[in-house]
């Protein structure tokens, strides 16, 4: 009797769900993304530059830039790409810009906007670094990074060297901010480790000669850089001034974000395989490390993991920033809840964010509406480094996820159909509203994959977006904090120019309204100290908001 | 980019990244152990023995072939089935590991090992509520044993289920008072379960018990902190950060090291001996670098070299067996014939 109920036991439990998978859920009905790549005339492929010697870089790029680079309106899209390995900077290794024609057409201009860097492309992230009013690039590479300076009339010149940029090694993801105060933005650029080509090592197994890339904790960190913008997009090594040094924990992500409100950005970094850093800023541009009496730099049991991408967002619903970070699989995502004061706490196993990525290593990340119920949810873009990964149920290409938030830190993996056959390699993940539609589309980058834009079709609800218009030289706002007010609550956003995985996304904040909420206020807290308040707004579309003087 | 995981018991054993995973392996391998030594009695045919001796020498995969030859024959022996699902479980094939596992069971093999091989593979695969039935259903079975105790309450811990690991993690301590891992689990149970007084007690005991844990020292110093004690807190992160560099430096060190000798053997594999010898000889000295370099000097014709290679990493580690039985077999081969 007794046999037979263990049996019976064993055979229920074997069709039982995965953790994380919603019940009984098919269908990504709740979500509706379309990929539009085919049709919208966008046709790129990433070069990963693999051939078999197993060199680290091949396998980490590329990123993904969304930027209005000729102000029309609409939100151009800029590839990057890595090549050829080692770098021979031929044409295969050109990045490329593709401009937003509207109704989800783009065409590619790279050569006529001169924004082809042929460099062994990483990261980009699009900032008015000069402060002349439109957006210029800056491009992350394994090798020099360059910056691209927009002319505003529709093409880029580099001007790496008299911007006193350009740093040899290997940079991945980079961000801007105004950090000291002064108006203009400054310019963070986390760099991952000192990779010699020609290093005598052998990873892999030396009895058959198959070769695997090689644990990074085998290298020496590379040492991030702070860029202190002196006017002008003209820029000055400041890292040992600005406190951040050594900061060598292999840089992987990067944000700027204000975390304890105080006014001033703060600085956090994903690190792989070390303690994610935390600098407060205090106010002038200097930084104090805050990255473990914060809670923040290692998992809930104290061990450092492998910090990939980073996403920003009040998942909770208490109005300040919360913090996510991707991770490799046999560690978590890690989802830290702020708790005020410079003080957070890693809720990825009760909140439902960690569980589901256990199998899944992710790099790019997005909290974003997708559902368009007024809290955020996260979309995470999966792939592993290696071909054969160590455990069975790991796969190389994988199913990118997405994860519905309740508003209140809880999540729950919407696990369907579409997703699990759409498996790539994942790394750069950004978003825009590309059709300007009050939804948020995706663009994904694979690693020696095709490029997939997202169309998501959740318009139709009500929302709301804003384009801010700083004053000089900080024209975007980048740091301002918007909160929007419904009868249903509140959100909030953050204006940044670089996050998820050596990518950037679009500025212009976008609320969802629940469709039992009524549109009340929406306050705007620009970088300056400057604050707004708008009534009255009717919905449905987006308004330009000018910072006072 | 780490490999590693708590629950894996083949990078716990074989590689313990931490003193923390070291233990909980050792657990799961007096475990399987215990197993084979009941598999052992029983063991009736030469290819039975030779599996059971794989699995104990840590040679999974090649176990792993041999189980599935033998069971070719006997496709329903319930202790052959357990065996491959735990060789699986071992070569980290969770999802394979999962029906034979399964079918043991079905077939009435229930002892304490297979049940702790399944909880631990539906684990592994995110079927967590299998994994918890199973795991109850050994418990009822067997009574609380510790390993069993152990697994149940870390699964709750993993999935934020604090106020049910911490029943489990509590019994556990009661039973094996002296395991550091009990107590830090116990720990973050209570403290998820916003329990802070008493984390911060099972905390201190944890890093009593191993003052060089660098785990314990983060948890405590977190506990501090959530306590109202800043100062002792920084100064338990200060101890932190010193232990965990200290193990990082090491990491890299020994990464660097198998890399820069794994190149060697990769020179030895194609055949380009001269480079195998030259590049080995610009290494440090170290045991496992005159291992190579003795397999090089062999390969070259020199066994001379070859033994003195192996005289000096005897010398540098007289513990290992293996070196010794290595230095023998070369001396025999190159000894005149009688």
């Amino acid at each position: 009797m007794r046999r037979i109920s263990v049996a019976a036991i064993v055979w229920a439990l074997l069709i039982s769900p995965a953790v994380g998978a919603t019940a009984g859920g098919d269908s990504c009905s709740a979500i509706k993304l379309a990929d539009i790549t085919m049709a919208s005339g966008i046709e790129f492929r990433h070069v990963s530059g693999a051939a078999g010697d197993k060199h680290l870089p091949e396998t980490m790029g590329g990123g993904v830039a969304w930027l209005d680079y000729d102000g029309d309106g609409w939100q151009d899209l800029y590839l990057v790409q890595s090549g050829p390995f080692p770098p021979d900077g031929s044409r295969q290794a050109s990045n490329q810009l593709f401009r937003n024609l509207g109704e989800g057409r783009f065409e590619e201009v790279t050569v006529a906007s001169a924004s082809g860097d042929r460099g062994c492309g990483q990261g980009a992230v699009a900032a008015d670094a000069d402060g002349d009013g439109d957006l210029d690039l800056y491009i992350t590479n394994f090798g020099p990074d360059v910056l691209l300076v927009n002319n505003a009339q529709g093409s880029f010149e580099n001007r790496t060297t008299p911007s006193g940029l350009g740093l040899d090694g290997w940079s991945s993801s980079a961000a801007f901010a105004d950090a000291d105060g002064d108006g203009d933005l400054d310019l963070y650029v986390s760099r991952y480790v000192e990779y010699d080509v020609e290093a005598a090592i052998f990873c892999g197994d030396p009895e058959t000669g198959e070769k695997r890339y090689c644990d990074p904790s085998i290298y020496t960190g590379a040492g991030d850089r702070f860029y202190r913008n002196t006017g002008g997009g003209v820029f000055r090594e400041d890292s040992q001034a600005a406190g951040i040094l050594p900061a060598d924990g292999r840089g992987l992500g990067v944000v700027f974000t204000d975390l304890d409100e105080d006014g001033s950005p703060d600085l956090y970094v994903a690190n792989d395989l070390n303690i994610n850093l935390l600098f407060h800023n205090r106010g002038d541009g200097t930084f104090q490390d805050y990255s473990l009496i914060s809670g923040i730099g290692v998992n809930r049991e104290g061990r450092p993991e492998a910090g990939m991408g980073l996403a920003i967002g009040d998942v909770d619903g208490d109005l300040d920033p919360d913090l996510a970070v991707t991770n490799f699989d046999v560690e978590t995502n890690t989802l830290y809840r702020n708790l005020g004061a410079m003080s957070f706490e890693d809720i990825s196993s009760v909140s439902g964010f960690g569980l589901p990525s256990f199998n899944q290593l992710a790099f790019g990340i997005a909290a974003i509406d997708l559902e368009q119920d007024g809290d955020l949810d996260f979309y995470l873009a999966n792939g592993h480094i290696f071909e054969r990964p160590n455990r069975e149920n790991v796969s190389f290409r994988q199913r990118d996820q997405i994860l519905l938030g309740d508003g209140a830190g809880r999540f729950k993996e919407l696990r369907c159909q579409e997703l699990d056959d759409r498996r790539t390699v994942g790394r750069g993940l950004a978003v825009a509203d590309a059709d300007n539609d009050g939804d948020s589309d995706l663009a994904l980058q694979e690693c020696g994959g095709p490029f997939r834009l997202l169309e998501n079709g959740a318009n139709g609800r009500n929302w709301l977006g804003s384009r801010l218009h700083g004053r000089a030289p900080n024209t975007e706002g980048l740091g301002a904090r918007m909160t929007l007010t419904s009868t249903a609550g509140q959100q909030v956003r953050w204006v940044l120019a670089g996050d998820s995985y050596q990518s950037s996304s679009d500025r212009r904040p976008l609320f969802a309204l629940p469709l039992d909420g009524a549109l009340e206020s929406l306050d705007v807290a620009w970088p300056s100290g400057a604050r707004q308040r708008f009534v009255g707004l009717p919905s449905g579309r987006y308004f330009h908001l000018w910072e006072p003087d | 980019m780490q490999f590693g995981y708590p629950h894996d018991v083949k990078t716990l054993v074989w590689q313990g990244r931490s003193g923390r995973a070291t233990a909980l392996g050792a657990i799961v391998l007096t475990l399987v152990l215990a197993g084979l030594a009941e598999a052992q009695e029983a063991a009736q045919t030469p290819s039975m023995q030779d599996i059971l001796t794989l699995l104990e020498q840590g040679e999974t995969k090649a176990a792993e072939a041999l189980l599935v030859t033998a069971l070719d024959r006997q496709p329903d022996a319930p202790r052959l089935l357990a065996l491959l699902g735990t060789a699986r479980y071992l070569n980290r094939k969770h999802l394979a590991a999962e029906e034979p596992l399964r079918r043991a069971v079905e077939l009435g093999r229930r002892d304490l090992t297979t049940y702790y091989y399944l909880t631990s593979t539906l684990w592994e695969n995110g079927r967590l509520a299998a994994a918890e039935t199973i795991c109850l259903t050994a418990l009822e079975t067997h009574g609380n044993q510790l390993p069993l105790v152990h697994l149940l309450g870390r699964l709750y811990l993993w999935q934020g289920r604090h106020q049910e690991a911490e029943v489990w993690l509590e019994r556990a301590t009661t039973m094996s008072p002296r395991s550091v891992d009990l107590w830090l689990d116990l720990a973050s149970a209570l403290d998820g379960a916003e329990r802070f007084d008493e984390a911060l007690v099972s905390y201190r005991r944890a890093v009593d018990l191993a003052p060089e844990h660098y785990q314990a020292r983060y948890g405590l110093a977190r506990m501090l902190a959530r306590t109202g004690d800043a100062e002792a807190a920084q100064h338990e992160l200060v101890i932190y950060r010193r232990l965990l560099e200290e193990d990082q430096q090491r990491t890299q060190l020994e990464g660097l090291q198998r890399s820069r000798l794994d190149l060697g053997y990769d020179y030895l594999r194609r055949g380009e001996i001269d480079a195998a010898i030259a590049h080995l000889e610009g290494l440090p000295m170290t045991t496992d670098r005159q291992v190579a370099l003795a397999r090089a000097y062999r390969q070259a014709g020199n066994p001379k070299a070859a033994i003195a290679a192996l005289e000096e990493a005897v010398a540098m580690s007289p513990a290992r067996e293996d070196l010794r039985a290595q230095l023998a077999a070369v001396r025999l081969a190159e000894s005149p014939e009688p």
